[in-house]
């Protein structure tokens, strides 16, 4: 296995709860990639109608989970841990000023934007070049992993996400050599290809 | 080369152990994992490699011994697939997260 995928809550419990040290010093002794994907969450019966949990609900819990990995300094103990965003992360990258507020003491360290800088994020959504374009103005094409959310597709065909996302990379509007960290670069350093 | 690392797919095995699955409304791959159709997918579109994951099944909505088994037929999955094709699918983990507290 070459990484470890958590859902951003585990039956309504996230990850930086203390019970769950010892998953992250294992994490931490593997060395692997944390892939944090969404889930239900506990808040989910006002989200359901319309079907609004699985197209903004699910972004808002990896915005949730992952503001809270931050925030308890969860990268403070372990420097080197690899953690990957799905969907660019929610509304991070568009909130960050937000997200440096100090209100409800935030255990970790250093600046919240700091940390949210070390965090990797892929494509899948689908989303627009305008976003991915964002997401590598803020935090770079070093942090940026191509994803596609294959087989989830809509309209009867399960590879749909494929042309969109393969159609917004090629619109975005960055220099090749930092498309390629995008398409392949930075997964082959993550997973020691 | 593209590697995509958003991608997912659902082992026969562990579909028979979710028959809430059928009921879902999000798409239409929610059928067997076959790594051979998955490759042709792939080729269509020029993606190298997949690197496989999967957060379904309520695994830690699940008691002890069946968020093993799920971890297990998924992980087992995975990790055929990659060794049948280890230049073309790659896998992360699930854990079974439960009972942490005790």
């Amino acid at each position: 296995m070459h990484g470890v995928m958590m859902p951003t809550n585990l039956a309504g419990k996230y990850i930086d709860e203390p019970e769950f040290a010892p998953f992250w010093d294992a994490l931490a002794v593997g060395g692997k990639p944390l892939f944090v994907h969404p889930a239900n969450a506990p808040c989910q019966s006002n989200w359901d109608k319309f079907s609004l949990h699985q197209k903004i609900l699910w972004p808002t819990d990896s915005t949730l989970a992952l503001s809270r990995i931050v925030y308890a300094g969860i990268f403070d103990r372990y420097p080197n841990l690899q953690l990957i965003a799905s969907h660019l992360g929610g509304m991070i990258l568009l909130y960050l000023d937000r997200l440096n507020w100090r209100e409800g003491n935030p255990a970790c360290k250093e600046e919240p934007e700091y940390y949210f800088k070390k965090i990797y994020y892929d494509t899948a959504g689908p989303i627009r070049a305008a976003f991915i374009k964002l997401a590598y103005d803020t935090v770079g094409a070093d942090q940026i992993l191509f994803g596609a959310d294959y087989p989830h597709g809509r309209g009867g065909r399960d590879d749909q996400f494929y042309p969109m996302t393969l159609k917004e990379m090629k619109e975005l509007d960055i220099p090749q050599a930092e498309k390629e960290k995008i398409y392949s670069l930075n997964a082959k350093k993550l997973f020691g290809l | 080369m593209i590697i995509d690392t958003h991608f997912h797919a659902f082992p026969g095995k562990f579909l028979e152990m979710l028959p809430e699955a059928q009921n879902e409304v999000r798409g239409v791959g929610f059928h067997a994992f076959d790594p051979s159709e998955y490759l042709n997918v792939m080729d269509g579109y020029g993606i190298d490699i997949g690197v496989l994951s999967n957060t379904g099944g309520r695994i830690e909505r699940s008691g002890r011994q069946r968020a093993l088994e799920l971890c297990r037929v998924l992980n087992d999955a995975f990790a055929e697939a990659h060794a049948k094709y280890p230049k073309r699918f790659l896998a992360f983990a699930r854990l079974p997260m439960v009972d942490m507290d005790d």
